[in-house]
């Protein structure tokens, strides 16, 4: 049992916390909603000036970036997805010659920060004249998030019941038929933890979309932002505006699926 | 249905020895049991049977075919786990239908099989849910279910009671067995519990340490224990053993255990040095009417009332303790002094170096 005096200290910690993490989210909005003339600030304003967004969205080009960055971010997700599950596979389940060698490999891909390997990177796309495409975005952004991705899913498999896998054996399942029918459904909140975390991370990626793409056309948002920023530097209510439409795919996605979320980070810490 | 037979089969993981060259025969039909302590190589075996662990030496035949290298999803066996080991995110019809979809069972014959297990083991109600909607012993039927909806040849069982409360386990202990004479399936059976093993079995296995024991029937292995581990394995409260140095006058017996001296009458040879095992229910309390051998003198170290019987614990010299059963309304006091005898016949000779069982005086 936990003393009542506890439980509000604790509720008392988290809210100051939670405070320091929601006011600047907070002001942003307020900001965005400000009507035109009215000095930016974090307080509520006077009317909320909905109108804001629209300007923002259509001065900014913002449906032309969304589009570029759900691309990216989908096929990324996609792809890396898949890639991870099957790699996470064989190295949590798996006995292979030199599995713990090509793990420490993958593992690289985590530790090297990506501003040491952008400028090669963009060579090589070049050489494959991948440079501007959507391409240039996807596949690195796959490579990276399929090291974690193989890190997070072998954690997974290794804590998923062995009894589970062998009754699957047992009952005459191949490996692929265990993994697709029994694994990947058993383990969905861990899958869908990383499918969110991969998001995240792709859509708010803004140095790759800088160095690699050149077109308008395939600006994602956070690099239309930058530029939207560059040209409206003085209206901080559009800034604001053109932030919020930039964050709020990524709000939307994690509250569909905190509950999942949630779950995945407990999972092998705490027993179903 | 079909004979299972362990041919000298061997499993090491690293320096360590699993088993070791176990050979063992299981009849067409019949229901063995593995018992042992945790580490004696029983699961192990099981996991060999069921292809789950790569032979290290020696064969394994379910049949007439050789199935060292055989998948297990070829071996046509099924398997009960210990946890169950249910597809969490299955209903339990999905559950007792997924090996039956796997193989390509058309699906009348599906729905019929998964409606015969269901009737069977009474958990009709249960299809439609998900095994965490599910108590334990629920659990464990649908776990038994989907090994009976299989058909198999053979029946692996790896402690599937053990996660019950006693009540249940005892229940359905004799669910398991019922079920097993119905279907007549050759059933491997393994358990850490003597008591499962006594009332469950047609023919126990005793392990230790990776060897094969002993195996036996019921009644032979707990009436004729080949040594002094299963002896004191097998029955509870266990075999009473305490070692005994022997000199032989004519046709009579004299055993010494420091001042302790009993005599019984003799024929065959006995070596010197041996330990004596008495069962607690052919250790009586003295009666110079009733034709025991003895008597023997002890101190009260316990007592164990437990209504229809009382267990008392005596030790006639330091480290050298039998236990006597007596009627449940006798009372001892610890430290008193008792003096009780063994029923003749009833005293189980081993041979102190080797520890196999010798003769029964």
């Amino acid at each position: 049992m936990i003393a009542r005096r506890a439980v509000v200290l604790n509720y008392a910690i988290l809210a100051v916390f939670a405070l320091i993490g929601l006011y600047p989210a907070f002001g942003v909005v307020m900001n965005a909603l400000t009507p035109p003339g009215e000095p930016a600030s974090f307080d509520i304003p006077s009317s909320f000036h909905w109108a804001n967004f629209y300007d923002a969205w259509t001065q900014g080009h913002f449906s032309q970036y969304l589009r570029s960055s759900a691309i990216v971010a989908v096929s990324v997700v996609a792809i890396s997805t898949v890639l991870s599950i099957l790699s996470g596979y064989a190295f949590g389940l798996m006995r292979f010659r030199g599995a713990t060698v090509l793990f420490y490999v993958f593992l690289i891909g985590l530790m090297v920060p990506e501003e040491a390997l952008i400028v090669p990177l963009y060579y090589d796309l070049r050489h494959f004249n991948l440079t501007d495409t959507y391409w240039a975005l996807i596949l690195p952004q796959v490579g990276l998030s399929v090291a974690f991705g193989t890190f997070w899913m072998r954690a997974f498999f290794r804590s998923t019941p062995r009894s589970l896998m062998e009754a699957a054996r047992i009952d005459g399942a191949r490996s692929w038929t265990t993994l697709w029918r029994v694994l990947v459904p058993f383990g969905r909140p861990a899958i869908l933890t990383m499918m969110v975390l991969v998001f995240m991370w792709t859509w708010n990626e803004f140095l790759l979309a800088l160095v690699m793409v050149s077109s308008e056309n395939l600006r994602t948002a956070p690099l239309g932002l930058a530029f939207f920023q560059g040209q409206h530097t003085s209206d901080l209510t559009l800034l604001a505006a053109g932030a919020v439409i930039v964050a709020t795919p990524v709000v939307i996605v994690y509250v569909l699926l905190q509950r999942h979320f949630i779950r995945g980070m407990l999972t092998g810490a705490v027993k179903a | 249905m079909a004979p299972v037979s362990f041919d000298s089969a061997s499993k090491r993981f690293g320096d360590t020895v699993a088993v070791s060259e176990l050979s063992l025969e299981v009849a067409d039909g019949e229901f063995m049991v593995l018992v042992g302590p945790s580490g004696s190589g029983k699961t192990t075996a099981l996991r060999l049977l069921a292809g789950l662990e790569a032979l290290s030496g020696g064969h394994i035949r379910i049949g007439e075919r050789v199935v060292d290298d055989v998948a297990p999803r070829e071996r046509d066996i099924a398997m009960v786990f210990q946890d169950y080991a249910l597809y969490p995110q299955m209903s339990v019809r999905q559950n007792l239908a997924f090996g039956l979809k796997i193989r390509k069972l058309d699906k009348a014959e599906v729905d019929r099989r998964v409606r015969e297990a269901a009737a069977f083991l009474d958990i009709e109600p249960l299809l439609a849910r998900k095994p965490r909607q599910l108590s334990g012993g629920q659990r464990q039927r649908v776990a038994l279910g989907r090994a009976l909806v299989r058909e198999p040849q053979v029946f692996l069982m790896d402690e599937p009671l053990s996660n019950l409360d006693a009540k249940l386990r005892a229940q359905t202990r004799a669910e398991i067995k019922a079920l097993q004479r119905r279907v007549s399936t050759t059933t491997v059976y393994v358990t850490h519990d003597q008591v499962e093993a006594m009332t469950m079995g047609d023919r126990i296995a005793i392990m230790r340490d990776g060897l094969l024991e002993q195996v036996g029937d019921p009644d032979t292995v707990y009436e004729r224990p080949a040594n002094t581990f299963v002896a004191s394995f097998i029955g509870s409260p266990a075999m009473s053993l305490v070692p005994f140095s022997a000199t032989r006058h004519g046709d009579d017996l004299e055993l010494a255990h420091g001042e302790v001296r009993l005599v019984v009458p003799v024929d065959g040879e006995v070596p010197d040095e041996l330990v004596l095992g008495v069962r607690p229910e052919h250790a009586l309390l003295w009666d110079a009417d009733a034709g025991l051998v003895g008597p023997l003198e002890g101190s009260v170290d316990y007592v164990e009332a437990l209504g229809r019987e009382t267990f008392i614990g005596l030790s006639v010299a330091p480290g050298a303790q039998f236990v006597v059963e007596a009627e449940g309304h006798v009372r001892a006091e610890v430290g008193e002094t008792l003096r009780f005898g063994v029923r003749p016949g009833r005293l189980h000779v081993f041979d102190a170096g080797s520890e196999q069982a010798l003769t029964r005086l």
